[in-house]
Formats: structure tokens, sequence, C-alpha cells
């Protein structure tokens, strides 16, 4: 039978302290500022937007969906900026900072491709289809899925973080690609909203459009999220999961120091 | 300049650029106003149908049910939801509406089943010279009507034909079956001409009892074409609207259930990632602990 070895803290020897350093006030304003902006999100989308009146309330899910792409571009733009800062200075925070990007990057372009495919189930009368736009959203997704898997693969940290910043710095092609897409290729049934006159008359495919002005309150609550989901959601989680990567820099530091001794 | 400062000017820069994306979506809106491609619709505000108001029309604004005018040709069109499937009652509810007599039987009244429901079409013809046409479509328990009131005596049919109208062959087919439809058995068709071959778009001269009617064709689908049969010299275009008004009738559809789905997979998503960082930060903590309980063993 499995025994487990409790640890009675009151017995510790006074070693250095590493334990996590209380947050910055600054991260506290932002994280409430967050949490009260996606609440504000959440009631423009879902009490201060008008209903489309061709496709229900089911394009309410336009509001984070949209949005979450652009807090996954931010992120993998910061993950971009990290490489870059990182192969020119070889100074690990820049390192902390690219990863920080992919993981936050990853979580929203999965909630962007999710609730797409939901939307797309009553609009298109499908889950998924290899559309051009959702095949380069997918392959974006699998690009930076692979840089936590390599990275996790590799044991010397200078190795890992100079192969990182190199696969960071590239793999923004993807979302570049996955952004610019509905605009350059016609046959795409993937609606682009924003600047969605210019593109009415070349893209005849797309299904699922709406007009920004057709219904009341559209443009306020998809502007308002773009805001908050695109730049205060990345943001804050961002500073977070570099706190989280600082505090376990330090772990295995001191691991190394012990194994050292 | 440190590292911090270069991090924070780099995301102040970001955050510019995501700002100008916020405002872009806000100054869409004002652009999209002023394009007179857009459809305007009356839609009610709980029942979930939508009546396209033709150009031309006004919309008397109405929270019951919709009431478009054209005074010019002395026309309206109501558009309502009755909560019944019998089209009699639905029928009755509109005329009600229009203030029309309740009690006149019909000149016409055409059924058909369709896959999603039942679709009917009446003609009425009342003793002030007024005319009125209800669609009503039916869809479970609800019915939603379409009534189209003229004051000259137009009458709008939508017929079924077997074949395309596409030349004037055709098209004095389907006129022949819509004079049928209403009763006109003495009618005699002078000459059909297309407006708008490309269009399968025709023009029609008759003679009812005596007295100038003119038709107008136009091909709806491949089994279908609307017909307007009026007093006159010629069909007031004005009139064809009620055609845009049927075919552009539709339901918002009522999928609530999957923006419900697509908030808990989002949201569950963000709860996840956030967990896993809760999970990860308790594992440091007792990782910490451990190791200075190890480094305390190692000093003494």
């Amino acid at each position: 039978m499995a025994a487990t070895k409790s640890i009675d803290t009151a017995e510790l020897p006074p070693g250095p302290v590493i334990t996590q350093a209380p947050m910055p006030r600054a991260l506290v304003v932002l994280t409430i500022l967050t949490i009260a902006g996606v609440i504000l999100g959440l009631y423009m989308a879902l009490g201060y937007a008008g209903t489309e009146i061709e496709q229900g309330d089911v394009q309410r899910i336009f509001y984070i969906h949209m949005p979450a792409f652009f807090g996954a571009f931010f992120a993998f733009a910061a993950t971009t900026i990290g490489g870059l800062f990182y192969l020119r200075t070889r100074n690990p925070r820049w390192d902390t900072l690219a990863l920080a990007g992919v993981e936050v990057g990853l979580v929203l372009a999965l909630i962007n491709l999710t609730t797409g495919a939901i939307w797309a189930r009553p609009i298109w009368n499908t889950w998924w289809n290899w559309d051009p736009r959702l095949t380069a959203e997918a392959v974006m997704v699998l690009t930076y899925a692979a840089y936590l898997m390599l990275r996790a693969g590799m044991e010397n940290p200078e190795q890992r973080r100079r192969f990182a910043a190199v696969y960071g710095i590239f793999a923004i092609a993807t979302a570049i690609i996955t952004l610019m897409i509905p605009r350059i290729v016609e046959a795409t049934i993937h609606p682009v909203v924003i600047a969605q006159a210019e593109n009415a008359a070349a893209n005849t495919m797309a299904e699922g459009g709406f007009e920004l002005a057709a219904t009341a309150g559209v443009g306020a609550a998809l502007g308002i999220n773009i805001i908050i989901w695109g730049m205060l959601v990345p943001i804050t989680l961002i500073w977070h999961r570099i706190r989280l990567e600082n505090h376990a820099d330090r772990i295995r530091a001191l691991k190394m120091r012990l194994m050292e001794s | 300049m440190s590292t911090t400062k270069r991090l924070t000017l780099i995301l102040f820069i970001l955050l510019s650029l995501m700002a100008a994306v916020g405002v872009l979506a806000h100054g869409e809106e004002g652009d999209v106003t002023d394009d007179a491609n857009v459809l305007t619709f009356y839609s009610h505000p709980t029942e979930r149908y939508n009546v396209l108001i033709p150009r031309g029309w006004s919309n008397v604004v109405n929270s019951n049910h919709a009431l478009l005018r054209n005074d010019a040709i002395g026309a309206q069109i109501i558009g309502t939801r009755v909560a019944t499937s019998n089209p009699d009652e639905a029928v009755a509810q509109a005329l009600g509406l229009a203030e029309l007599p309740q009690d006149v039987p019909p000149v016409v009244s055409e059924a058909q089943g369709l896959t999603f429901g039942s679709w009917t079409q009446r003609l009425y013809s009342f003793d002030d010279g007024r005319t009125a046409t209800a669609f009503v479509q039916g869809s479970g328990e609800q019915s939603y009507v379409i009534l189209y009131v003229s004051a000259d005596g137009v009458q709008p049919l939508i017929v079924r034909t077997e074949e395309t109208v596409a030349d004037e062959a055709s098209a004095r087919a389907a006129l022949e079956t819509a004079l049928a439809a209403l009763g006109y058995n003495d009618a005699t068709i002078d000459s059909v001409s297309a407006d708008s071959e490309a269009n399968s778009s025709f023009n029609a001269a008759l003679t009812l009892d005596g007295e100038v009617y003119n038709a107008s064709l136009h091909r709806d689908s491949l089994t279908t074409a609307d017909v307007l049969i009026a007093p006159g010299e010629a069909v007031d275009a004005a009139h064809e609207a009620v055609f845009t008004v049927v075919r552009d009738f539709f339901l918002t559809p009522d999928n609530g259930g999957y923006l419900i789905l697509g908030l808990v997979v989002a949201f569950g998503l963000m709860a996840l990632f956030l967990v896993t960082m809760v999970v990860r930060r308790r594992n440091l903590e007792r990782d910490e602990l451990a190791l200075r309980q190890l480094e305390g063993t190692h000093d003494r």
C-alpha cells in the first residue's frame, strides 16, 4: 500500500525564499479589469447586441469566436517578438515570453476553432469542412502544439531556447496566412466580417456573413470584445504564465544547486 | 533601454494595433449604413418572423404585426403570425387586422403540402372594388400570413406550372392556368410579349368581360410562376413588391442551444487552462517544500 509522507512546514529549516513573489499591483488591477471586461463583453454579446435575423442567436458566438482569434494572433506575435529578442540578447526572459505566448495563443486558437465549428453546424450544416481558412487554422494550431512537444523533448536549455526562438519566428507565418486567406483566396466559404464590403464582390462563396450595421449593437459588441479578448485576456494570461515560469525556473535552479552540492 | 521597458513598449504598440482593429469595426458600422443595397426588414420583436420592406413602401411601426403601405398605389401588406394550424382562422385574423370583412368567401383557394408544412393562397374580392390575396405558410401549430390588399383590383397569384416559364408559349400557358384559377374562363389573351426574356419576365394584354386588363409574369422557380393581373393598360411595378415580400419572408432560426454549447466550450477551455496553471503552481510549491526540506537535511 502506498504511503504518503506529509511535510510539516514548521520543521523546515530556514533557506532562501523562492516562493512566488506577491502579485504586482499592476497585475492585480489588470486581472480585475480583464474579469470585468469579460463580463462586460458577455453582456454586450448576449444582452446589448440585437439578434441577427437570418442566423439567429448562434451568431452571437462571433463575439467570442473572432476576438479569440485576434487574442491568439496577439499571443503568437508575442512569441515571435520573444524569439527575435532572445536570439539577439540571449536573455532567457525573452524565451519565457515566447513560451507563455504559445500556451496562451493555443488556448485562444482552440476557443476560436471549436466555437467556429459549433457556429458552422446550424449555419453551414456541418461541423467542419476543408475550406482554405479552416485548414489554415488547423495547420496553425498543430504548428504551435508541435512547438510545445518539440520544446519538451529537448534537454539542453540553451539549445531548446534557440530552437524555440527560431521555430516561433517562422510559426507566425501560419497565423498570418490564417488571417489573410479569406482576403486573398476567393473560393472560401468563410465570411469576412471586417472589411466585408471590399470582399463581398470578390468572394461569392462566403456563407454566414452579417452586416455590422444591419443589427443594432453588432459593431459595438464586436469592437469591445475584440479589445477584451484580443488584448486584455492575452496580456493578463501571458503575464500570469510568465510568473509561473519564473517560479518554475527558480525551483529548477534550487534543484540544480542541491544536485551539485 | 531595460528589458522591462522594451517589453512594455512592444506591448503598447501591439495594444495600439489591436485598438485600431476595434475602431475599424466601429467604422464599418457607419460605412455600411450608407450602402443603398442594404435590405431593410420588419422583424417581430418576439415571434422571430421577418418581412422584407420593398423599396418605395413605408413600414408603419407596429409591435404586433408587420404593416407596410404604398400610398401611391393604395396598397398595403400585412404580415402576421397566428397561433393556429387552420388557414381559415389565420386568414380571418389577417383580414381583421386590415379591417376587411371576414365572412366573404374566397374567389380562389389553393392549398399545397410542403416538406416543412403547408402552403395556402386565397384571393378575395370585396364590394368596394378592393381585392386581397392571402399567402399562408403553416408550420406545426403556427400559421404565418402575408396579406396583400389592393385598392385597384390587382390580384397577385403564384401559379404552379409543370414546365419552366422560359418563352412566350410557356408564359401563355402559365397565364391560362392563372386565369382559370381566378375563374376568368371567358378571358381572351390578346398578346404575350417578353419584357426581359433573360430573366423570364413577360407582359400580357387581356380582355375580361369587355374590359382591358394586363398581366405581368415572372418565373420564380422551375415549378412556379408569379402572375399579377390588373385592370388597365399596364401593371404598376410597385404591385410586384408583394412577390418580393412573399419570397423573402423568413423566420429567424431558433438555435440558442448552439450558442449555449459554444459558450460552455469557450469558457470550459479557458477554465481548463486556468486550472492547469493553478495545479502547476501548487506542484511547484510542493516541490519547493520538498527541496527546502532536502536542503535542510543536507546542510545538517
